[in-house]
Formats: C-alpha cells, structure tokens, sequence
C-alpha cells in the first residue's frame, strides 16, 4: 500500500475519531446527569416530611373545604395557572407566597402579594417558619398547615 | 484532609486528553509529517496538568462537583487543536496559559479561605477591577491592531482588565443582592401594572454599572459592555424571582438605540449586521467570510487542516468557531453548543445546591456569564445578533480569557465543595 493512502486512510480515522470523542463525552455527562437526577428523587421521596395544607375557608377559589393539599417542597402560590398551588381566589396575587421545605422544616414567605399573607392573625414580614396546625390567610382563602 | 476518591473526575478527563492527541495527529498529518514520528507532547502536557489539578481538588476539595473540571477541559482542549490549527506558532503560548490558568483554578479553589471571604472584601475587589479597567484608558495599548485599546503590557505579555471585571462584577452583584435581597424583592415601586425595582436599594448596582458602561462605551467594548448588563438581569431575576427582565430589555433596546445613533462604530455593526452584502469586500468581510466558512463547512465540515479558515479575520480568537464550524462541520459545531449547554447546567446546579445566598448567587452568576458569553459571540459569528468582539470562553486565543474562565471554574468547585451533598441531609 503507498505511503499516501494510509496516511490518508488514517487521518479519516482521526476526523471520525474526533467527533465520536466529543459526542461520547457529552453522552457520558448526559449519563451522569440522569443518574444524579434519578439519585436525588430518590432521597427526595425517602427524607421530604409529608406537609398537607387543609382547606377551612375555600373563598372563591373553587376549592373544597377540608380539601388536603400536598405540598412539595418548594410550593409557589398564586393565582397564576404557573403556581405550584394555584388558588384562583379574586384578592390572592398572582404569585402570593412561596412554602420551603428547608432544614426538615416547613418556613413560608410572601412573594410581595397585594393583600399579604396572614399567619395566625398576623400579617407576616420577613419568612417565617411554620408549625403543626398554624392557620394561613392569604385573600380570602383560609387554610391550615397539617404536618405529619 | 481526606482523600476522596474523584474517579468520574478523573475516567471524563481521559475525553479531552485523548481528543487533543487525536486532533494534534490529524494535524501533523494533514502537514505531512509520517505516522510513527508523530509528536505528542502538547497532549501529554495537557493530560499531566489536568491530571495533576485532579490530585489537587481529590485532595483538598473531594465533594467538588466531578463534571465541570472535565467539561472546561474538553472546550480548552478543542481551543488548543484551534490554535494549532490556525496560528501553530502561537500554540506553545496557548498551552502555557491554560497552565496558568490551571493553576490559579487551583489556587482558587483550594486556597481561598471560604467563599463568604470573597464577599467581605467586595469593594476592594471592585476598586481594583474598576482601577484597572481606567488604567487601560490613560495605559492601554492594543497589540494586535482590533480598533480598541483594552490591553495593559507587560514586557511583552499583555492582559485584558475587563476579562477580570467578570469575575469582579459576578462576586459583586451577588454579595450585594444576598444582602439586600428581601428589600429589593418585598419592596417594589408600582407603576401601572409594571413593577420597578425599588431605586434606593439599587442605586450602588446602578452607578457601578453606569461606571463600567461608560468605560466600556468609552473604550468600544461593546461585546463586554452588553455582557456585564444581560448577567447583572439575570443575577437580579435570580435574586428577586421577579420579572424585572422585560424592563431591563426594554432599557437595553432603548440604550441600544441611542448607541446607534451616538457612534458610528455601533450603527456600522448593526448595518452590516442587517445586510452585509453589499459591503462583502469593506465593513463585513469579516462576517460574510465566516459564514461562508460555515456553509462551506456543511453537516460533518471539511476536516482539521482541510479548510480555508485564514480567509476569516480574527479567525484564532473572537471567530475561533467559525473555523471549527469550517473543518469540523455541524456536527462539531453542535458538539460544542453542547459543551456549553453541559457547562451551564453544572454551575446552575452548583447554584441550586449553594450554601447562602451569596454562594447560589455567585454561581449563578458566573454560570450567567460564561453561557451569555457563549451566547453572544456564538450567535455573532452565525449573524443572529450584531457582532460584538468578545472571545468564546475556553476557546478563543488570549491569555486573559483563558486565565479567568479557569477562575470562575475554581469559584465554581469551591462553592460546590461547600455544599451539603443529598447524602448530608440528615445530620
């Protein structure tokens, strides 16, 4: 075989080489991202606290009273088809508060609503953590934290 | 100090060390060098160094994130087989900074004391950023004749103030916002049915933007100056969670405008931008030559070495994909917005998993960059948006982009080797 044609033989091997290298490593991060993913909803679904929302006070959201509502751990709610809870209440905002699941414990903050976010009576300021049984006002919608 | 053992780390550097080795092979072979008296020194640098910052971060840093180090290495050594290509003289030089450049990445992420260290001193890092950025007007020199003075020399060796200003305004923008976050969130000026910052809290964010701005616009560094804005929105959105956005564009639109009809240097850009035909041969051959670069490229490209990429001004730093886009076709082209895509979803995680605000923050911040860096030289070249000279981070020719992407790269492992990992929830 002449000097040429393996030489040019070779550098063809060297380009697909090339392409098969890159498209081999993205397909290992993309490997490794899925079975990180699949790793964390796991831990997710052994250690999340299961935190319910019970429905007192529906106002003219649609809901049903004593309606239990899962939450996930970081719940946005609003009036906004978007939010993670939606309560299509006419005085809740359209992203009213946010609920987080932080530390093992529940915490809740206003995501700067119209009409606040009233927690036992009170309009709260900064983010606050909820306990078992805390009533929550937000519109004309009253509801209460179940932990469990 | 414990030894973790970093073996995705270390089994994903093996991708970068042996694509290096086979574009440098394909390339002395293109030149007619014989197979057995190939020379592959430069990959067996690089494979030692990347080896070596592994032991390092195996050594101080072991629950550091293990994709991102791999992936920065995949891009540099796709830069390097670029340089190689286009300018081989100065390929030597290329390699030698991203040794620096892995080597400040170790400093970075092994040595600082912690990440909330970065955000004490932010003002000193922002007078020192803002300082040099103002020496390149009474100092700065431009060595290889591009239209704007950004450099400040050294016996020889020069370096870009505003490629620091990244890593500054990053570290800036997210100790500022971790601080005052729940006022400029809970505290909104209404008007109409929009809602505005409120301007008091934003005023510090305000004049340091303005500064760098006028010193960019001053400087015609437009690439830079539109970058520092769309990552100070996108720091501000993941601070806020608010929609400031639309009117942070509507600014830019209304900046961009007025830019137009201020500078000449800004209309020419948008009019070549808009139609670069009939000033083929003037003002836009550097544009119309790079997309004829793509399109003679096609899907799998001409192959390393086969190309004509020297037709492209700026073709080893700014315009370095077109020339891949060329030789390696769509395929490699692809490839590399993958690359990114990867590199932006680990700093984004990075920043999902932060300790503190100020670290999420930080880490968004400098994911923000580095992808709206991609993003708009990426789309420049490919004549999406006007061209604006900014370099591809990783890939581009030039000692202090290299230098201060690996930066961000070991602010990015430090944060990440804080984080509480899924497995520490229940401590």
């Amino acid at each position: 075989m002449p000097e040429g044609v393996a030489s040019e033989s070779l550098i063809l091997a060297l380009r697909l080489g090339v392409v098969a290298l890159l498209y081999l490593f993205l397909l290992s991060i993309v490997v490794l991202i899925q079975r990180e993913l699949r790793v964390e909803a796991a831990a997710q679904r052994l250690q999340t606290p299961r935190g319910r929302l019970i429905v007192i006070d529906p106002g003219s959201s649609g809901r049903e009273g004593g309606q239990a509502i899962a939450l996930e751990p970081v719940t946005l709610v609003g009036r906004s088809q978007e939010s993670t809870l939606v309560l299509d209440d006419e005085a809740v905002s359209t992203s009213h508060a946010m609920l987080l699941l932080r530390d093992e414990r529940w915490w809740i903050r206003d995501a700067g609503s119209t009409n606040g976010t009233i927690v036992n009576g009170r309009r709260i300021g900064a983010e606050m953590q909820l306990r078992d049984g805390d009533e929550l006002q937000m519109g004309q919608v009253k509801l209460r934290m179940a932990l469990s | 100090m414990t030894r973790a053992v970093r073996r995705v780390e270390l089994s994903l550097l093996l991708y970068p060390t042996a694509l290096f080795a086979t574009t440098t092979l394909a390339l002395q072979l293109v030149r007619g060098a014989q197979w057995p008296a190939a020379n592959l020194t430069g990959p067996m640098l690089f494979g030692s160094l990347f080896l070596a910052v592994h032991l390092v971060l195996s050594a101080r840093l072991g629950k550091a994130d293990q994709a991102l180090l791999p992936v920065a290495a995949t891009l540099t050594s796709l830069g390097l087989a670029a340089v190689d290509r286009l300018e081989p003289s100065l390929a030597p030089r290329q390699l030698l900074w991203v040794a620096v450049g892995a080597l400040a990445l170790v400093f970075v992420a092994a040595l600082v004391p912690s990440v909330a260290w970065l955000a004490r001193y932010r003002y000193t890092w922002l007078v020192a950023g803002l300082l040099l950025l103002g020496a390149t007007l009474a100092f700065g020199v431009d060595p290889n004749a591009s239209g704007a003075s950004l450099w400040l020399g050294f016996g020889g060796y020069y370096f870009q103030p505003s490629e620091i200003m990244k890593v500054v305004i990053a570290i800036f923008f997210a100790s500022y916002l971790a601080e005052k976050r729940a006022l400029i969130t809970h505290a909104p000026v209404r008007l109409g049915r929009l809602s505005l910052p409120p301007l008091a809290y934003l005023a510090p964010l305000t004049v340091m933007w303005l500064v760098s701005m006028g010193l960019l616009v001053w400087q015609r560094d437009l690439g830079a100056g539109l970058l520092f804005y769309l990552v100070f929105l996108a720091m501000l959105y993941a601070a806020t969670g608010r929609t400031y956005v639309g009117i942070g564009l509507a600014f830019l639109l209304i900046g961009a405008i007025a830019a137009h009809g201020m500078f000449d240097h800004v209309e020419l850009r948008t009019r070549v931008w808009l139609d670069p035909w009939p000033y083929a041969t003037g003002d836009a051959y550097q544009i119309v030559q790079a997309l004829n670069a793509y399109a003679a490229g096609g899907i799998i490209g001409s192959g390393l070495g086969y190309g004509y990429p020297e037709y492209v001004p700026a073709v080893h730093t700014d315009f370095v994909l077109a020339a891949l886009g060329e030789e390696l076709g769509l395929v490699g082209t692809l490839a590399i917005v993958g690359l990114y895509l990867a590199l932006v979803h680990r700093a984004f995680r990075i920043a999902l998993r932060a300790t503190g605000d100020f670290a999420a923050l930080l880490a968004a911040g400098l994911g923000a960059t580095l992808g709206l860096q991609a993003i708009i030289i990426l789309a420049g070249t490919l004549r999406l948006i006007p061209i604006t000279g900014i370099t591809l981070p990783f890939m581009s020719y030039g000692g202090s982009s290299i230098l201060v992407n690996f930066v961000m790269i070991g602010l990015l492992l430090r944060i990440s080797a804080e984080s509480p990992g899924p497995s520490r929830r229940h401590d």
